[in-house]
């Protein structure tokens, strides 16, 4: 039995981020849209508007929550207070799942705020596997890591990132969020094949897919949140889902946010190729 | 570099940097020790990479916290005191939310902004805003609670105030230029003005609302927790009010208080 099916991972749909420029429109309109992905920091706060805005969002749509400040591959001791609010929300929220980043985020007292890449090697794999154990069983519901993007690589590393993602599932028994952007942009930074990225990843685990927009600087791509999915990425998608089935994906719009319709037109984007890969490739949405 | 703590301290380091990586022959050569380049970046490009969004990513949020400062010390001003806070103080919070925390207390303490005191006061008065923005909720002030009061009992009351309250007692009128800076209209940082406000979230919104020199003082002192009479007396003493004049004041005042939703108990 796959991960999905051993914890009844849910297929939302295609969702989008839950952002303050559209936070009137939402609570106000409540458009259709098929569920909404939090920050999770910005909600394990005291109270005020945060929390009322949240607790009108769950009014209307399916809501889970995405962190950015676990650190799970840090080597500073997992944060009590950070978990104790963490697993605040996720009593409050009661959602299929939650997620953060396969990365490290600071050290000693400095936080730098950053989903920094870590050595891809055995002995990560082990650090991180226990930590993730942990997590899991202190939040007590299925958790799931996001492969992030990358700009470096370590002299320490002897593993492709997609057997760091995979081997860290594995160990630690924990989903795999699939951002296809960020498979694309350190493809492209480091020079690798995304195909094999994808291709790759044992796509039981996945429970959720990011897509997001990117910014060329150049010489590298860096991962910005602020434009339209570009066509490469449409593809790597439709590739996933062939492998992966009927997985929900959320739209990563965090930067320059556009209109609402704006971004809702680029979540049917994906929903009706989503059904259409889908469509074509029959065995797949009954994959678990 | 083999030990992961080895090396994720290394790039901590590396990346608050302030000024480029690249052109320092010291921080080339550190770096190919950790970080193996490629055809696009060398191993040091990588790691300024990193280096850059630290600095757009932690100047950005402060910001977006502080706009106000950041019209009255300029654009390259305000990098260069956020730039300096982040080198003094390092964010250390989980969330991005409390960078700015320490900010007042910094532009206070540190040259060249020390030595004008508008700085610290602006950033103190924009900083409220962002805790009331998610102080707890509590609700407002059941008028029972007022009708059940024995006419003797008021003087032993306690008030208990909303968590968002934050009572300031500025050099500067901040409300007025903070509100003009977000509305985008020209104005000239304020001159020297002495403004006892308070800051707060209203019914959707954050609120300011300025206080006249006895509101205030009795207000601080309530919030302090003294109970209603010797806080009326104490502020009484402090402003020289003619005491008749400052309890025909009061009702108003708590009247006003209450309809804010300032007041959320008695006690």
């Amino acid at each position: 039995m796959g991960y999905r099916q051993k914890h009844a991972i849910p297929d939302l749909g295609v969702g989008v981020g839950f952002r303050v420029p559209h936070f009137t429109h939402v609570l106000g309109e409540r458009p259709p849209m098929d569920w909404f992905e939090i920050i999770s920091e910005n909600f394990m706060v005291r109270g005020g508007r945060p929390i009322a805005n949240l607790g009108r969002l769950l009014e209307t749509y399916p809501v889970v929550p995405h962190g950015v400040s676990l650190s799970i591959g840090g080597t500073n001791p997992l944060d009590r207070d950070y978990l104790a609010k963490l697993k605040k929300l996720v009593e409050w929220l009661e959602p299929p799942w939650c997620s953060d980043h396969l990365c490290w985020g600071g050290t000693g007292s400095v936080n730098i705020h950053d989903l920094l890449p870590l050595p891809q090697n055995r002995k990560v794999v082990e650090h991180v596997a226990d930590r993730v154990k942990k997590v899991q069983d202190h939040l007590g519901i299925p958790f799931a890591l996001e492969n992030v993007s990358s700009y470096m690589s370590y002299r320490e590393s002897d593993m492709p990132e997609w057997e760091l993602v995979a081997e860290v599932a594995e160990r630690a028994d924990c989903g795999i969020l699939f951002d296809v952007n960020n498979v694309f942009v350190s493809a492209h930074n480091h020079g690798f094949d995304p195909n094999l990225y994808i291709d790759a990843i044992p796509v039981d685990r996945v429970v959720q897919i990011h897509l997001a927009g990117h910014t060329d600087k150049g010489r590298y791509i860096l991962d910005t949140h602020s434009d339209f999915v570009r066509d490469e990425v449409w593809a790597l998608y439709a590739r996933a889902i062939r492998r992966a089935g009927a997985v929900s994906t959320l739209i990563e719009w965090d930067d320059e946010i556009p209109e609402w319709d704006v971004l809702s037109a680029e979540a049917a984007k994906a929903r009706e190729l989503r059904r259409a890969t889908l469509a074509e490739a029959p065995g797949a949405e009954a994959r678990p | 570099m083999k030990n992961l703590s080895e090396i994720q301290a290394f790039v901590a380091r590396s990346v608050q940097r302030r000024d480029p990586l690249p052109p320092d022959p010291a921080a080339a050569r550190e770096a190919e020790l950790a970080l193996v380049g490629n055809a696009r970046l060398s191993a040091v490009e990588m790691l300024d990479v990193y280096r850059e969004q630290f600095f757009l990513r932690h100047v950005g949020a402060l910001r977006e916290d502080f706009p106000a400062l950041e019209h009255m010390l300029g654009d390259a001003g305000f990098d260069d005191a956020a730039c300096a806070y982040l080198a003094a103080i390092p964010p250390r919070d989980f969330s991005l939310r409390d960078l700015g925390a320490r900010l007042p207390g910094f532009l206070r303490e540190a040259a060249p902004w020390s030595a004008d005191p508008r700085h610290a006061d602006l950033a103190r008065f924009e900083w409220a805003y962002v805790d009331a923005w998610d102080a707890p909720d509590a609700p407002p002030l059941d008028p029972a609670k007022i009708a059940a009061m024995p006419e003797d009992g008021w003087a032993r009351a306690r008030v208990v105030f909303h968590p968002s309250l934050t009572l300031l007692d500025l050099c500067i009128p901040a409300h007025r230029y903070r509100a003009a800076v977000r509305a985008g209209e020209p104005v000239e940082p304020p001159s020297l003005e002495r403004t006892m406000c308070a800051v707060y979230m209203g019914h959707e919104t954050l609120e300011c609302a300025e206080l006249e020199p006895g509101a205030y003082a009795l207000v601080t002192r309530l919030a302090r927790g003294v109970p209603l009479g010797a806080a009326c007396e104490e502020a009484v003493a402090e402003t020289r009010a003619e005491p008749a004049a400052f309890e025909a004041e009061i009702g108003g005042w708590f009247q006003g208080w209450t309809q804010r939703g300032w007041v959320v108990d008695l006690t």
